[in-house]
């Protein structure tokens, strides 16, 4: 592929990326507003079943707060992760902490998991890892790797995602018990393609995928 | 006659408001938080209608339906999908649900469904039964 071919193919598989994040993370939402909607409509039930003489029992009320209050909070949470993500397309260069884009992005994904059975371990420093680059395509390129992950799992694996800053650049290293699905010549191209505009280099075997970044030059 | 149904949803905060809600309206509930527990339970009991989440971890709401049906082919499966997934709701009942509703389920309409399955799980039953006695005359030679 020439460098033309390359931006539209990472072009298109960009909008697919999103549409991938945002579709799970809209059925995600939709499920917290059903349980919302529905804790709603038992409230009035309980209003309309008092009102004909069917005492409202103080057990039954907290349990309802308690499951909007729950939901909500998940809402919330759920909006914060997707707003973040929204807005690591705002430069496509910009200095950012890669260990909280990246703690960002397993979160978006932890519902792909539990649809699997899975479990995402995040082995993330704890210290901001500073670099210069493009957030957006760093979380394409780790959610491309996860992706062929999620095609080999079984229930009850684990896939790691670790973030290593003690060398020169930043390695990040994803791990999955049953390896990863082979890529396709078409996305062995795309991946290689985010690589060169990420000037990252890509290291894989049977069981792990490592993307080492450059180190952020003061 | 009080509709057994069974109520099968991953996420118990939706189940449980459901329920009661369900309850409060004259039907006997159940829930299952999956589908193996699902399928566990309708070998247990008879359920005039189960209210089948789409998707769930593990087993989805598709493979769920399927293996209910391959047990019972008289079950009476209800969907409960995603908002705007009309395509999945088409596939799974091109696989056998007799219909399917969006989440948030309107009250109302899902008790109007479930009021429909309810009728078709006891014609099904009684034509099951006329062929029990009558299969039984035919052994005897009555």
């Amino acid at each position: 592929m020439n460098d033309s071919n390359d931006n539209n193919a990472v072009h298109e598989q960009s909008l697919r990326f999103i549409g991938a994040l945002t579709a799970s993370f809209s059925h995600e939402l939709n499920n917290v507003v059903s349980i919302v909607d529905q804790n709603a409509g038992l409230l009035s039930d309980l209003i309309a079943g008092a009102r004909n003489g069917r005492p409202i029992t103080e057990e039954r009320l907290e349990k309802v707060a308690a499951a909007i209050q729950r939901q909500t909070e998940r809402g919330l949470g759920l909006i914060r992760r997707i707003n973040k993500f929204a807005h690591s397309t705002d430069d496509p260069r910009t200095r950012f902490d890669l260990g909280e884009t990246l703690g960002n992005l397993a979160s978006l994904c932890t519902r792909l998991c539990d649809m699997k059975k899975v479990a995402l371990v995040r082995e993330l420093p704890e210290s901001p890892v500073t670099i210069d680059n493009s957030p957006f395509l760093i979380q394409m390129l780790v959610f491309r790797m996860l992706t062929r992950a999620l095609a080999r799992v079984n229930a009850g694996d684990k896939i790691t995602l670790e973030l290593d800053a003690n060398g020169g650049g930043p390695a990040i290293l994803l791990q999955a018990t049953n390896g990863f699905a082979e890529p396709s010549e078409e996305e062995r191209s795309i991946e290689s393609a985010l690589a060169k505009l990420l000037n990252a280099q890509v290291e894989s075997d049977d069981r792990s995928n490592r993307i080492l970044l450059p180190a952020l030059v003061e | 006659m009080t509709a057994k149904v069974l109520l099968v949803d991953d996420e118990v905060d939706f189940t449980d408001a459901l329920a009661a809600r369900m309850e409060a309206r004259g039907l006997e509930v159940e829930a299952a938080s999956s589908g193996p527990k699902a399928l566990e339970m309708i070998q247990q009991r008879h359920y005039d209608v189960i209210v089948l989440d789409l998707q769930m971890p593990e087993m989805d709401g598709i493979e769920t339906l399927k293996r209910m049906l391959a047990y019972n082919k008289d079950l009476q499966v209800l969907m409960l999908t995603g908002h705007g997934s009309v395509k999945q709701g088409v596939e799974a009942v091109k696989n056998g649900a007799v219909d399917f509703i969006e989440k948030p389920a309107e009250i109302e309409e899902l008790m109007g469904k479930i009021e429909e399955a309810q009728q078709t799980s006891i014609q099904l039953l009684e034509q099951n039964l006329d062929k029990k006695i009558s299969d039984i005359y035919k052994k005897r030679g009555w």
